[in-house]
């Protein structure tokens, strides 16, 4: 949990699930939703985020505490120090550590990195689904993602004949 | 909704949209085969269907006389766009969004589509000392429908062949004379969706820009580029560049001329591979080598020499400039052009028109190219090729 550091503003973030979670200001702002939420003033006190339970939510958190200071955020200092190189290698390594969740959390991941508009997050969470649908076959795609084929046989030939390019 | 309990799993539809997005044409096109679900959000989403939309240069198809086969000259990619010459057999005609017309079928190469053509009806009578040049129109963005046009065109007559010989056409001088295009014509198409018809639509001549009075024969191309139709001009053998863009607005259409006339720097002559390559798809079928065998038969012995491994920088280097406009970048300002430094070897080079830089692509010479024509040997057509995944 994030504690309370001197001089640096403070936001209240809520979980649905009544769960509180006191982020740094320049943290919550990797969120673009959040920081258009700072910048209108309508965060005040607190904000609830919906529909995004606590358990995701502290990921997320997580997440935005790693990427702060390398986006050039207020109270950013860490790049000022360690050469820029480095530091994305280190993040690349952090982030491949970060994103080995089972497939529903990354799906939950998506759509709150969707909702609250984390370009780097909605990027890292994507690209590991996208990898999954480029290198499998249809069958593949089909159970990794527990997505049930609804096409009858014959409306399956159809589409699978007017896509006949790909599968070549 | 019977997927209920599966479609919970699974994210909002513009979430997973945003998600597929990311894919590759290929891999989006297997994506609509996973589900009903899927195929839906492909096919209300924009973005999706701009994936299959020609939105990209993947290199030029060229017309080189005497060869069979039209050769791709490209930067190499993973995908790859002809089948090794075997759906391709034939010249291509020309190119529009994705689709190459040859010469009796539409094409798309990259899907390996392909759809004959019906027989060409007979010519009129008045027609008939007129070529007529095929052409291609298709916009997926609007229809998935194709229409070939058949525009004729005065021939070329050549004015310096010997006084023995006939001319190869023999032309009513009326004909000639006439005001072309005469005042009613009609146009044969051909339509994907309608079969043969007979236009008596209208259309409106725009006449190409006013050049050098003096260049009888100047090596010329119309395309389309980042500001719409452009026109450029190769003059003074090659070291002077023109280009034109059309002005279509306020109703009236005038050709203005881009900044003044552009001298073209010939870079210093490179002789890497790359990084464009040209495929050498007639180099690589066998009747191409059954003709080059027979060639070298009958005509002088081209044995290998290592003089033609040199380039003899006096003498051949700075003679001339550039050859011949292969087209425009359908999305930069960038035209690109041809320039022969030997026997047997000549470059792609892409011109900025932004920044007068002129970057060397590679070589553009099929193999044995000038063995096989003697001095015959010159690029007819060339074409942008811009990949499209919908038909």
């Amino acid at each position: 949990m994030a504690t309370r550091e001197a001089g640096k503003k403070m936001i209240m973030l809520k979980s649905p699930d009544g769960m509180e979670f006191e982020v740094e200001e320049a943290v919550a702002m990797e969120s673009q939703t959040i920081r258009k939420m700072i910048e209108d003033d309508c965060a005040d006190t607190a904000i609830l985020i919906p529909n995004i339970n606590s358990k995701i939510l502290s990921r997320v958190i997580e997440y935005c505490n790693k990427h702060v200071p390398t986006t050039g955020a207020t109270g950013a200092a860490a790049s000022d120090t360690v050469a820029p190189a480095a530091l994305a290698e280190d993040l690349k390594i952090w982030d491949a550590e970060f994103i080995k969740v089972n497939r529903a959390t990354r799906f939950d991941l998506i759509q709150a990195a969707s909702y609250l508009n984390i370009k780097g997050l909605l990027d890292l969470t994507s690209q590991t689904t996208i990898d999954t649908i480029s290198d499998n076959s249809l069958e593949e795609i089909r159970s990794f993602l527990s997505t049930k084929n609804d096409y009858l046989p014959e409306e399956e030939q159809t589409i699978r004949r007017e896509n006949q390019w790909a599968f070549q | 909704m019977e997927q209920e309990s599966d479609r919970t799993k699974m994210l909002p539809d513009d979430v997973l949209a945003g998600v597929l997005t990311r894919l590759a044409p290929r891999s989006l096109a297997t994506s609509q085969c996973v589900c009903k679900t899927w195929r839906g959000i492909i096919d209300d989403h924009r973005a999706l269907r701009n994936i299959f939309l020609p939105n990209s240069l993947a290199g030029i198809f060229i017309n080189f006389n005497e060869l069979t086969y039209a050769e791709f000259f490209s930067r190499p990619s993973p995908i790859k766009v002809v089948g090794g010459g075997e759906r391709l057999a034939n010249r291509v005609e020309d190119h529009c969004n994705g689709l190459l017309l040859l010469y009796d079928a539409v094409a798309n190469p990259i899907r390996g589509w392909e759809a004959p053509l019906p027989p060409r009806p007979p010519q009129s009578l008045w027609a008939e000392c007129f070529f007529e040049d095929s052409y291609l129109v298709f916009d997926p963005t609007v229809s998935s429908d194709y229409h070939v046009f058949l525009i004729p065109r005065i021939p070329y007559i050549e004015l310096d062949i010997e006084p023995f010989e006939d001319p190869v056409v023999e032309i009513d001088p009326v004909v000639l004379e006439s005001e072309w295009p005469p005042t009613s014509w009609t146009l044969l198409v051909f339509s994907s969706l309608n079969g043969l018809s007979l236009s008596d639509n209208t259309y409106h001549v725009i006449k190409p820009p006013k050049s050098l009075e003096s260049e009888s024969f100047p090596n010329c191309y119309l395309g389309n580029s980042k500001k719409g139709v452009y026109y450029a001009l190769l003059l003074e053998n090659g070291c002077k560049l023109q280009v034109w863009v059309l002005n279509e607005s306020h109703g009236h259409k005038e050709w203005i001329l881009e900044k003044h006339d552009r001298d073209l720097k010939l870079p210093l002559p490179c002789l890497n591979n790359g990084p464009w390559i040209l495929e050498d798809v007639n180099y690589n079928e066998e009747k191409y080598i059954q003709h080059y065998d027979e060639t070298n038969a009958v005509e002088e012995d081209f044995e290998w020499n290592s003089d033609n491994d040199v380039l003899d920088t006096e003498d051949t280097i700075n003679k001339g400039g550039y050859d011949s406009i292969l087209g425009f970048h359908p999305f930069k300002e960038i035209v690109f052009l041809s320039r022969k430094l030997d026997r047997n070897l000549s470059r792609g080079l892409a011109y900025h028109l932004n920044t007068s830089k002129i970057e060397d692509l590679g070589n553009l010479c099929p193999k044995d190219y000038d063995d096989i024509t003697g001095q015959r040997g010159r690029i007819e057509a060339s074409f942008m090729y811009t990949p499209c995944w919908v038909k």
